[in-house]
């Protein structure tokens, strides 16, 4: 087995809402899970599922509520989770800037996370100058021409500003700034899907490039199940901020266990009219309930096919069905 | 003797061209494109951001923003000309004959008005006759049509009372209210979640099943053509460069453009089919396109001819047609079209 670099225990997040009574919008609840050095994890759901809270909370860029990240063996966040769910006691935490350059980012949005006023140049210089990691002028502006090299752009691409780039172009900045302190993990939070059809193929294979040539690790966030697919080797989906299934990225796709997994996957439009001509699609009643009230025992069971009494009162909890498959299903491995 | 109201296409679009008018030139969005919607059927207009997709179909309902205008080609609607109407006929034709749906459902309701109200001014902009009662209840039997419960309850709420998913089918029920026989939908599920969006395009072509009406619809995901369209037209750059039948596009694509996206797209049923072959490149400069194809800078299979002139459109039978050079000399020549 691969070395642990980051473990995630029984995270939670909520952020309190003015005049609700309660802790507020519930945007992570209780997820567990761990990513292997090297490893791309997937985590897909559908719009507030809390996915992209996940990955800002494991760089901290929310505080989390409760629970524990340890990254690299050192625990960065701890605090320990009381009655009905509410943080006990004092939360342990480490000053974050010596692992910010270990733990990147790249945004969805790429227009919209690159300053405007500033050059692509600049850009990427603020993030070696904050973590003082050249020595002079001519080794910074070296290394920023490396790094734009490595990403595909042109050395002269320094000189301009964001707006003078493309939407793929942009998201190669992004890349570019978040690989310039030379990080071991990215979270990557919908890094393709602000981008033309014919582009995102090009920032998915430089991500794949990048990780082979640097050793990285992903923690791959997004909505399009093909994609994450293609370059996770195990997935994790999400349903209005719990973790219901995790497992390999093709046992997830040929087997999946959770009926929301299912539902997910057959509700996936295919580029292959023949193939959706005879399939038989499962379409869900109803629509995601609010985080703010979020359905007692299994979060799923108001929009379950399978849904049995129990579901109402229990909540779930993420068990290994199979070797190296887990989901937060009662009934999950008995048959339909 | 045939009537020939019928053995007309629904709506036809010959040599349509639009341009934007800009201080840096003209951009011409448009460029020259043809098809046809047939009566209970489904014409999926697919193409990148750019690609003028959204804007040809904004010029059959008279839309187009300043500074751009319909420079050339004809619209035809049930053999009307659709561009040649005057402004009563335009108006009976938007709404009432034709209808469009957009992506964005919450910029196209008034958030000051309840969607009853709305809907109610809708139908009886077109059914002068109507009393308030009938439209009202016109109104909620179609809001329950496209799925909403408790209609009557809804009706008294506002837009901002409602989910994306709800929000759309209220766009639907609008669309719908006055029994179009054209539907133009924009988009219509790019902003919902995937599993909302399965939900509206079965409800899409449950309605199509019930009414007969054409849908006109326009994309940019490969995977929602393959479950709704019956013909698709692919656009790059202001022109079709490859139109037909569904399974030609999918199982026989002939222009590189179209074998390109289908090739770029990771697949989930595919496996772990190692790297992908991306489109290099990025989408021509509108205001600098290609003198030959506009296609040909990002081409692999690129020759002098391509940069020198614009290719001619070959029929490959069954009406797949693709606007390329490689099409051309494969089929012996071809003629210049």
């Amino acid at each position: 087995m691969a070395e642990e670099l980051l473990r995630v225990e029984r995270l939670c997040k909520s952020f309190p809402v003015k005049g609700v009574r309660g802790p507020g919008v519930q945007a992570v609840r209780d997820v567990s899970f761990t990513v292997c050095r090297g490893e791309t994890l997937g985590l897909v759901g559908e719009s507030g599922c809390g996915k992209t809270t996940l990955g800002r909370t494991i760089l901290r860029l929310h505080e989390p509520t409760s629970g524990r990240i340890v990254y690299g063996g050192t625990t960065l966040f701890a605090r320990e989770v009381g009655e009905e769910g509410r943080p006990k006691g004092k939360a342990q935490a480490v000053d974050m800037l010596p692992y910010r350059r270990r733990m990147q980012i790249i945004f969805q949005d790429p227009s919209a996370s690159l300053d405007p006023r500033m050059t692509v140049g600049e850009i990427i210089g603020e993030a070696i100058d904050i973590h003082h990691l050249a020595s002079g002028r001519e080794s910074r502006a070296a290394r920023i021409r490396e790094l734009l090299e490595l990403v595909g752009l042109r050395k002269e691409d320094a000189e301009r500003y964001p707006h003078a780039f493309s939407g793929g172009q942009q998201q190669r900045v992004g890349i570019a700034r978040a690989l310039a302190v030379e990080p071991e993990f990215l979270v990557c939070d919908e890094p393709i899907s602000a981008l033309d059809v014919s582009i995102q193929a090009q920032v998915v294979n430089l991500l794949e490039d990048m990780q082979r040539e640097l050793g990285l690790t992903y923690l791959f966030i997004a909505h399009d199940l093909s994609v994450v697919r293609h370059i996770s080797r195990r997935i994790g989906v999400m349903y209005l901020g719990s973790l219901v299934e995790l497992a390999g990225s093709g046992e997830l796709i040929q087997k999946p266990l959770h009926p929301y997994t299912q539902v997910l996957l057959s509700a996936v439009p295919a580029p292959d009219p023949r193939a959706s001509r005879s399939r038989r699609r499962i379409v869900l009643q109803g629509e995601i309930p609010s985080p703010l009230r979020p359905p007692s025992g299994c979060p799923f069971h108001p929009r379950c096919p399978r849904a049995v009494p129990a579901c109402e009162r229990t909540v779930p909890p993420l068990r290994e069905v199979e070797p190296g498959h887990f989901a937060a299903c009662l009934q999950a491995g008995s048959a339909p | 003797m045939l009537d020939t109201k019928r053995s007309r296409p629904l709506l036809a679009v010959e040599d349509l061209r639009v341009s934007f008018f800009h201080l840096e030139g003209e951009v011409r969005a448009v460029d020259g494109i043809r098809y046809t919607v047939e009566r209970g059927s489904v014409m999926g207009i697919v193409g990148e951001s750019g690609s003028g997709k959204s804007v040809q179909a904004y010029s059959i309902l008279g839309l187009v923003p300043p500074p751009g205008r319909v420079t050339g080609g004809r619209i035809t609607f049930e053999g009307r000309d659709v561009l040649s109407f005057s402004p009563e006929e335009r108006a009976h034709f938007r709404g009432g004959e034709a209808a469009m749906v957009f992506q964005n459902p919450m910029t196209s309701l008034n958030p000051l008005y309840p969607v009853g109200s709305q809907l109610v001014e809708a139908l009886r902009a077109h059914e002068r006759g109507l009393s308030r009662r009938e439209a009202r209840e016109r109104a909620a039997g179609m809001l329950a049509r496209v799925g909403l419960q408790n209609p009557e309850r809804r009706m008294e709420q506002y837009p901002h009372q409602f989910s994306g998913g709800m929000r759309q089918r209220v766009m639907i029920a609008m669309a719908l209210i006055c029994s179009p026989r054209l539907l133009i939908a924009d988009e219509p599920t790019t902003a919902l979640d995937v599993t909302i969006q399965a939900q509206i395009l079965e409800l899409l072509r449950d309605l199509q099943r019930e009414t007969g009406m054409g849908i006109l619809f326009i994309t940019h995901n490969l995977g929602v053509v393959a479950e709704l369209c019956d013909q698709v037209s692919v656009m790059y750059a202001g022109k079709i460069v490859e139109q037909g039948g569904v399974d030609d596009i999918f199982y026989a694509p002939a222009h590189p453009y179209t074998l390109g996206l289908l090739r770029s797209m990771p697949r989930l049923d595919g496996g772990n089919q190692g790297r992908l072959v991306p489109i290099p490149g990025t989408p021509a400069d509108p205001l600098h396109r290609p003198a030959g194809c506009p296609f040909s800078p990002r081409c692999g299979a690129c020759r002098p001819v391509c940069r020198r002139q614009p290719p001619p459109t070959v029929e490959l039978g069954n009406g797949h047609r693709a606007a390329c050079w490689l099409c051309a000399e494969e089929r012996g020549g071809g003629g210049l079209g």
